[in-house]
């Protein structure tokens, strides 16, 4: 009897004392994960005040390592990926550990259908991680800067602008770089001025030029043609394809121009209408000039544009299977044994053309965009916007110490672990001289590849991450490498770079839902009437057709559009 | 899943009615005294209760999604009610008539030409006799319904591609040129609705076979010793046989106009045939749940559907009861 007495009386205290200890924490709900160690490696409960008292300086200052004074656990929530062993015994996890002195503790999110998974997590409230890591990496719609602000605004997920300011010595340097006009920090900004998300991005230029155009140098070279710099030259060069047997086959079974609209840096048009008018594929075609946002679709460069496809398209040298092929068809003619086509766009060359095939890629050669009959000349620009790498929520205890965290991890060391492994052992650095695919000094030269591959050294970038080597890795001896191609075509395309575009705008909450519909519709009617105006639908070259095309804008709610446009800009720049 | 439960509803018929007649013995004495002369019955009924009460109506308590504008934060029961905004919303977007008559081409056309193909292909290879010819032949027709719909598109766009496609290559033997059919939007329902047909076809046929090997043999041959032609025969004794579950099917392929596949008509879709390639799914996905996520947007216009879908099904009962005088409730 007195046995089984003291037992119970010795359980009870036990289920007080934690149920004490549960409602100290400012009645924050927690999950079992985030309890169960925090039971065993903090300090007894009895004395939270002097848990409260220590808070404030928990974290060293700016600079200083470790991160934190005494051990500190946070959950982490990272996409699982095949290619990531076992986050707990990973390289890179036990390096941060080292070096932060922060325990991690990881969750891991299915990436199938992440963009759920992460908003049951946000909405179910009670088993939020401390943060989220990479969840911009695999899918960048789950966090944007306009869905963003509602997350915060329902007190799921903190601004970082305070820690910016105290912690921030990576992330406020790369918040001042500037691209296409903007600075990272208006790219990041969410419409009520306040930034919620750790970047994830790698600079390069070999991306930043979307649509190049490569053209059969083989045949080039048959009929001695030169590369072609105009759009009459370019036309020119097309009509001999199509009439002068250049594979010498007998057959006039050539294709001069053909591409697809499965993939908007394979359809050609873009490239085309850049020689015309700054064509800002990335955002709705909106450009800037003086401060006033306008929409390129409705001026006479495009109607221009739009009368040089036109004519392409009715003299067969441009195909109009374009419009309407997938893109093995046009993969197929690429490859085609008889060689029968002369010119196509891609982001890379190995897009269309077989990768493993050198005689095929020797074939084709990147050309630079074509200047106009008005001397305009732009490449199709995609300016990288950085991911949501690092997400902090409401959840955590020690948000300036997750932030430090994130913080780190966009240092070039920790950056560079994370996609390119362990100096000496995945990549050394080359010696002086050695070149890149630009011809300038190499940075990095991988002897041991571990990216997209099963590994147990990094996270595969599933974290915030600034990969400035991007442009950096020694170049292939091989002059027919896709990738040494694809580098020595951008350098044409990033000396025409537009001026006037806008590579993207941050859209309130209110914003988006008035503007979503119309901007979905808006550019889908623009490449359907692309397409009718090339093969002849619609004839561009008729004023009764172009003020139709022109007045169906007005229905769209256009007006609308440029106007929210122009708020969301000048929000962004003043 | 559709035709299994159709077999069943066909053959159940005995069954059912020999439950009623007991039934009417225990009435007087109450439900309790049924219970407890049946209750391994009612155990065994309670399982498929309770899969559908988790599984078919729980769920239909996020349908109140369509009424109220949905925050993750507050959830289904407490975001705020907004009435019928998605539905204006919805019926007041800029394509809504254009998607709506799309979609009603599309289905209705794909349930009129899908109707008699498998019945005619059911028809005439049950009159075949030699039993390999006619297993081959119809192993052959359903093959092609396990192809998925990326690859049976792709097939389509390989096939009637004017450079490299078979068919242009076979007319080019002949001199001939074919016109690119995916440019069309002339053409679309057709290639679509056709694509299905092949597609569907041998695959719907099974359910006729079944229903055609319960026809009695003494049919036939009493029908044979009259005289009656092979062609009489199948008109008179095999086809009437199987009208009951003809009108089922169609019944229920009304219950699905709405609701036409978004896989098939989206990979189809380019910029030259979207004016009738646009369904309402196609386009609600564009709308609603590319780049910003709207659960009661498409939560309204799935309930839209849905109501559509029934009231279709309720009018084509009504219908082939007045006609065949048989229908599904």
């Amino acid at each position: 009897m007195t046995k089984s007495k003291i037992i119970s009386i010795v359980l009870v205290l036990v289920l007080v004392l934690s149920l004490s200890y549960g409602c100290s924490k400012g009645g924050e709900v927690k999950t079992p994960e985030q309890t169960k160690p925090a039971n065993e490696t903090v300090e007894p409960t009895s004395n939270v005040e002097e848990v409260e008292k220590v808070e404030d300086s928990i974290v060293n200052p700016e600079g200083v390592f470790p991160i934190v004074k005494e051990q500190v656990e946070i959950t982490l929530a990272v996409p699982q990926s095949p290619n990531v062993e076992d986050y707990y015994t990973n390289y890179y996890t036990r390096w941060l550990e080292e070096k932060t002195g922060i325990k991690l503790n990881f969750v891991t999110i299915p990436t199938a259908e992440i963009s759920q998974k992460v908003q049951l997590m946000l909405a179910s409230g009670v088993d939020l991680p401390d943060a989220f890591s990479g969840v911009g990496q695999v899918d960048g719609s789950v966090f944007t800067t306009t869905n963003i602000v509602r997350y915060a605004s329902e007190g799921l997920v903190i601004p970082l602008n305070e820690y910016i300011d105290k912690y921030g010595e990576n992330i406020r340097d790369f918040l001042k770089l500037e691209t296409a006009g903007m600075t990272y920090r208006q790219i990041m900004t969410s419409a009520d001025g306040k930034i919620y998300y750790m970047p994830g991005l790698a600079f390069s230029t070999v991306n930043r030029a979307a649509s190049k155009m490569w053209i059969n140098k083989q045949w080039l070279d048959t009929l001695g043609l030169e590369i072609p710099k105009t759009t009459q030259e370019f036309k020119e060069v097309l009509q001999a394809f199509a009439t002068r047997d250049p594979n010498q086959n007998g057959v006039a079974d050539e294709i001069p121009l053909v591409g697809t609209t499965q993939n908007d840096t394979y359809n050609v048009y873009d490239y085309l209408i850049g020689s015309f008018i700054a064509n800002n594929v990335q955002f709705h075609r909106l450009l800037v000039n003086d401060g006033i946002v306008s929409f390129a679709a409705v001026t006479d460069e495009w109607r221009e544009a739009m009368m040089y496809i036109n004519d392409l398209t009715s003299n067969g040298l441009l195909s109009s299977l374009t419009f309407t092929q997938d893109h093995n068809s046009l993969k197929q003619m690429v490859n085609d044994n008889n060689n029968i086509v002369g010119a196509y766009t891609s982001l890379g060359v190995q897009g269309v053309a077989m990768a493993n095939n050198p005689e095929i890629l020797s074939r084709y050669v990147g050309i630079a965009p074509l200047e106009g009959p008005n001397g305009v000349r732009h490449g199709v620009l995609s300016v990288p916007i950085p991911s949501a790498n690092g997400v902090i929520t409401s959840a955590c205890e020690h948000p300036e110490v997750v932030f430090r965290l994130f913080d780190f991890m966009l240092s070039e060391e920790a950056s560079t672990l994370s996609r390119f492994g362990i100096e000496d052992e995945h990549w050394v650095v080359p010696e002086e001289g050695a070149l890149t695919n630009y011809g300038t000094q190499a940075t990095i030269k991988i002897i041991n590849n571990i990216w997209n591959i099963p590994q147990n050294t990094m996270w595969q970038n599933y974290n915030p991450y600034i990969n400035r080597n991007g442009d950096g890795q020694e170049r292939n001896e091989n002059p027919n490498d896709p990738v040494r191609k694809n580098c020595e075509a951008a350098i044409q395309y990033s000396r025409c770079e537009p001026q006037n575009v806008i590579p993207t705008l941050t859209y309130s909450p209110d914003e988006i839902d008035e503007v979503n519909e119309i901007i979905t519709n808006i550019d889908e009617y623009v490449q359907t009437m692309i397409a009718k105006f090339a093969v002849g639908e619609m004839n561009p070259y008729n004023d009764s057709d172009w003020s139709k095309y022109l007045r169906e804008f007005e229905v769209l709610g256009l007006d609308r559009f440029i106007e929210i446009s122009q708020r969301a800009y000048i929000r962004m720049n003043y | 899943m559709i035709y299994m439960s159709i077999l069943s509803i066909s053959e159940d018929k005995g069954p059912v009615m020999k439950k009623v007649k007991i039934k009417k013995g225990i009435a007087k004495k109450g439900f309790i005294s049924g219970l407890q002369r049946y209750w391994q019955l009612y155990i065994m009924l309670l399982l498929p209760i309770i899969y559908i009460m988790i599984f078919h109506y729980y769920p239909m308590l996020g349908l109140q999604l369509a009424f109220k504008k949905f925050s993750t934060r507050l959830g289904m029961w407490k975001s705020p009610f907004v009435g019928l905004y998605y539905f204006e919303k919805f019926f007041s977007s800029y394509k809504f008539k254009e998607v709506m008559i799309n979609t009603l081409t599309l289905s209705f056309y794909s349930i009129i030409a899908q109707m008699p193909v498998p019945i005619l292909l059911a028809l005439s290879l049950n009159a075949v006799r030699s039993k390999f010819y006619k297993k081959t032949v119809q192993l052959l027709s359903y093959m092609p319904h396990f192809i998925s719909t990326v690859v049976i598109v792709s097939l389509l766009m390989q096939l009637f591609n004017t450079r490299v496609g078979l068919f242009s290559a076979v007319a080019g033997f002949f001199g001939l040129k074919i016109p690119d059919v995916f440019a069309s939007p002339k053409a679309f329902p057709h290639l679509y609705v056709w694509s299905g047909v092949w597609q569907n076809a041998g695959w719907a046929s099974i359910i006729y076979f079944a229903a055609l090997s319960k026809v009695d043999p003494e049919l036939h041959e009493v029908a044979i010793i009259d005289g009656a032609s092979r062609f009489q025969r199948i008109i008179h004794i095999d086809l009437p046989t199987i009208i009951p579950t003809a009108s089922i099917l169609l019944i229920l392929n009304m219950g699905r106009v709405m609701s036409i596949g978004f896989e098939k008509a989206f990979l189809m879709q380019n910029s030259l045939n979207i004016s009738t390639s646009e369904i309402i799914s196609t386009y609600t996905y564009k709308i609603g749940l590319t780049g910003n996520m709207d659960f009661s947007y498409s939560t309204a216009i799935g309930l839209f559907n849905s109501i559509v879908n029934l009231f279709m099904v309720v009018v084509f009962d009504k219908l082939s009861k007045k006609l065949s005088g048989s229908g599904l409730f």
